[in-house]
């Protein structure tokens, strides 16, 4: 055999029977093949294998799949909001205007333990009763 | 040939639920590219997800049918695909310049491919869905016969094989982009796919007894 049935087998091996869609560098081997009657028998050779192989065949996917398809996703996102919207706030926010949030919240919060405290120590110092429970 | 589909019991029990509001605009959505939607669907946006969902569900469900040969299963690997998708776009990056369909034919091949792993090693084709107009006919029957054998054959092919096969043939993607899809460099899929060709050329021809080959 030639050195063009060679590269005649590799090429239809890779880009199939039908010279039209060959790389371009390729499409001369093509040509050339086509009017030789042993290289045509090769590409025949394979057109015809390849009509083999269209033997298999796939059913349609069912006509509501994207649907389903969509529906679950969104069905997810619906599913995890309670943590959705802390994640959308994260991105949103700034790390430093988070800081400065957290600061702020952690301030607030002290002041209030620490004024609460107060107050119940000035409450137990009018109480009336004593230790022991006798009313003053 | 006429087919008609059977329709399984999975499909006639889902439910048609609503699934979002349409927005003014949404026409629009169909004819921005597949960058543009994901750009979109990056931003939870709805209407682009589920444009994009319609653009290619029957590409990838064929795609993944080829693996598995199993429809429920199928659904099943192309939904999760979808939505990883969803949850993370972040996964696709377009300065990568892949182009998206290559990039989820590498998500639907890796995962039909770990199923098929984590399940069985290897199952003949669920071809009870076909329900041709001549089924009672003796011609329906070879035909039926001809596309078992060759899934047979072709499930008999080592992995790689089969999925250069897959993507070259039958979906028809380029070299260059199969190579991509499957992680391999150019020459390696071009052998692999000579290789599958040549294999099942000789399997096919010992089953017909060399007519027809040859």
């Amino acid at each position: 055999m030639t050195d063009d049935a060679t590269r005649l087998r590799e090429t239809l091996a890779y880009y199939g029977s039908d010279v039209r869609q060959w790389p371009e560098e390729a499409k001369a081997l093509g040509r050339r093949a086509l009017e030789r009657p042993d290289l045509a028998a090769l590409i025949e050779k394979e057109r015809r294998f390849e009509q083999r192989l269209l033997a298999r065949s796939v059913p349609a996917p069912p006509q509501d799949l994207s649907q389903r398809i969509i529906a679950a996703a969104f069905a997810r996102e619906r599913a995890s909001v309670p943590m959705g919207w802390f994640r959308e706030f994260l991105a949103e926010v700034r790390p430093a205007a988070l800081a400065a949030m957290l600061v702020l919240g952690f301030a607030i919060g002290f002041g209030m333990v620490a004024g609460s405290a107060q107050t119940r120590g000035t409450a137990f110092a009018q109480s009336p009763v004593d230790d022991e429970g006798a009313i003053l | 040939m006429t087919r008609r589909i059977v329709i399984s019991p999975r499909q006639s029990n889902a439910r048609t639920v609503p699934l979002f509001t349409e927005r003014p605009g949404g026409a629009d959505e169909e004819t921005k590219t597949d960058a543009e939607l994901l750009e979109r669907i990056a931003e939870r946006d709805h209407e682009a997800f589920a444009t994009l969902v319609r653009r290619h569900t029957a590409r990838f469900f064929r795609v993944a049918y080829r693996f598995l040969g199993n429809q429920s299963e199928t659904e099943d690997i192309v939904q999760d695909a979808f939505l990883k998708l969803w949850e993370r776009p972040g996964l696709w990056q377009a300065d990568k310049h892949t182009a998206f369909t290559t990039w989820f034919h590498r998500i639907v091949v890796n995962q039909c491919l770990d199923f098929a792993k984590k399940k069985r090693p290897l199952q003949l084709i669920d071809d009870s869905w076909i329900e041709d107009e001549r089924q009672t006919h003796e011609d329906a029957l070879i035909d039926r016969e001809k596309q078992r054998l060759l899934e047979r054959e072709i499930a008999r092919l080592p992995e790689r094989q089969r999925t250069a096969l897959n993507l070259c043939f039958y979906e028809a993607l380029s070299n260059k982009e199969a190579a991509e899809v499957m992680g391999v460099r150019l020459k390696a899929l071009q052998a692999l796919l000579m290789r599958a060709k040549t294999k099942l050329k000789e399997d096919l021809k010992f089953l017909a007894g060399g007519a027809g080959h040859d």
